[in-house]
């Protein structure tokens, strides 16, 4: 079984890991698994999220020995995903395949299968109308913002995580975030 | 801060930007404020919703990126070379010494310098004994003269 001592910090893990401990190496997997789907999904779409978190996992064992600390290990991972992910996407234009993003699944009612018994039917009508627009004025965003806007409210990854992983200012990606919001807000109109 | 928050205002307040302590206390007050920032915020919460709803079986996924990591490899190459190499010097200097130590010991230096000498002169006087005698076939006199070797040229040449 592997190491589910909540209170053992990443950096002792890597440590562990690195010394070949496979179980320490499955704790943090099952510590940061969840984000780095979710970081790859913003990139490359539901189908090919759990295809490219693998990789990265897999990436970021047989690399760990370059992992210096300098930045925390959630932010290595998240950069490893993204550039996983961006590889991904590459190879699929270069060999014509269908690059289909987080954004080009909305055509589905997936709100129909979210359960809320607070609403209404008329209710998640209207919630469900303004979600499938929320998606549709996302997909609009310059990419940098879009990118921006996902990982912040989709993957939950903090200011500063986006930041280290894109390699950019926390100052730009507040910037770009607050310009994303107030772009999809002043679009949504009655939405809101 | 009695008037409303403006767009720029409410935007900052759902990226999470920091809020100044005005906006703070005017959220904290104007229901209509905090409904418009809630309203957003819901709809986001809401979509981030739908996509969980596609995420994958963790524990198989964990088993899957488990069971591709590379096998430990056995030591070889460079790292090999690393680890033999003190033995071997340690393995050299141990030689270095007994060789040494063995030139070092004069009593036995001296023994197998007197045998070698005793043998060295047996061994010379016997091939002189062996040269002396032209009966034993290999060691005849074999300098054919000159005399003979002209016989030779002339014979060449006619």
């Amino acid at each position: 079984m592997p190491s589910r001592d909540p209170s053992e910090s990443d950096g002792a893990l890597v440590l562990r890991a690195r010394n070949g401990d496979r179980e320490a190496f499955s704790a943090l997997v099952i510590r940061h698994q969840q984000r780095v789907w979710r970081v790859c999904r913003q990139y490359v779409g539901t189908d090919e999220a759990d295809a490219a978190a693998q990789d990265t996992l897999v990436k970021a064992y047989t690399n760990l020995g370059s992992f210096d600390g300098r930045s925390a290990f959630t932010t290595w991972l998240t950069r490893i995903a993204i550039n996983t992910s961006l590889d991904e996407l590459r190879r699929r234009r270069r060999e014509g395949l269908r690059v289909e993003t987080c954004a080009d699944e909305e055509e589905q009612d997936v709100l129909s299968e979210v359960a809320d018994d607070m609403a209404g039917p008329l209710d998640r009508t209207i919630q469900r109308q303004a979600v499938d627009r929320l998606a549709v004025l996302e997909r609009n965003l310059p990419e940098r913002q879009r990118e921006i806007f996902r990982l912040r409210f989709y993957a939950e990854l903090e200011l500063e995580e986006i930041a280290g992983a894109l390699g950019v200012h926390v100052g730009t990606v507040k910037t770009q975030l607050h310009r994303a919001v107030h772009r999809l807000r002043a679009e949504l109109g009655d939405a809101r | 801060m009695n008037r409303h928050l403006d767009d720029e205002q409410i935007a900052a307040a759902v990226a999470g930007d920091e809020r100044s302590s005005d906006v703070g206390d005017h959220l904290g007050s104007c229901l209509e404020c905090r409904q418009k920032v809630a309203a957003l915020e819901e709809l986001i919460r809401l979509r981030r919703r739908t996509l969980v709803a596609d995420e994958p079986d963790w524990e198989a996924q964990r088993e899957a990126v488990l069971g591709r990591l590379p096998q430990p490899q056995p030591v070889r190459g460079e790292s090999s070379k690393s680890w033999l190499r003190p033995l071997m010097a340690a393995a050299a200097a141990m030689i270095v010494v007994a060789v040494v130590g063995l030139m070092m010991r004069p009593e036995q230096t001296e023994i197998a310098s007197n045998g070698a000498d005793i043998a060295v002169e047996e061994i010379l006087a016997e091939v002189d004994e062996l040269l002396a005698d032209d009966s034993i076939p290999g060691f005849e006199v074999i300098d054919p003269g000159v005399e003979e070797l002209e016989g030779y040229m002339s014979a060449g040449t006619s």
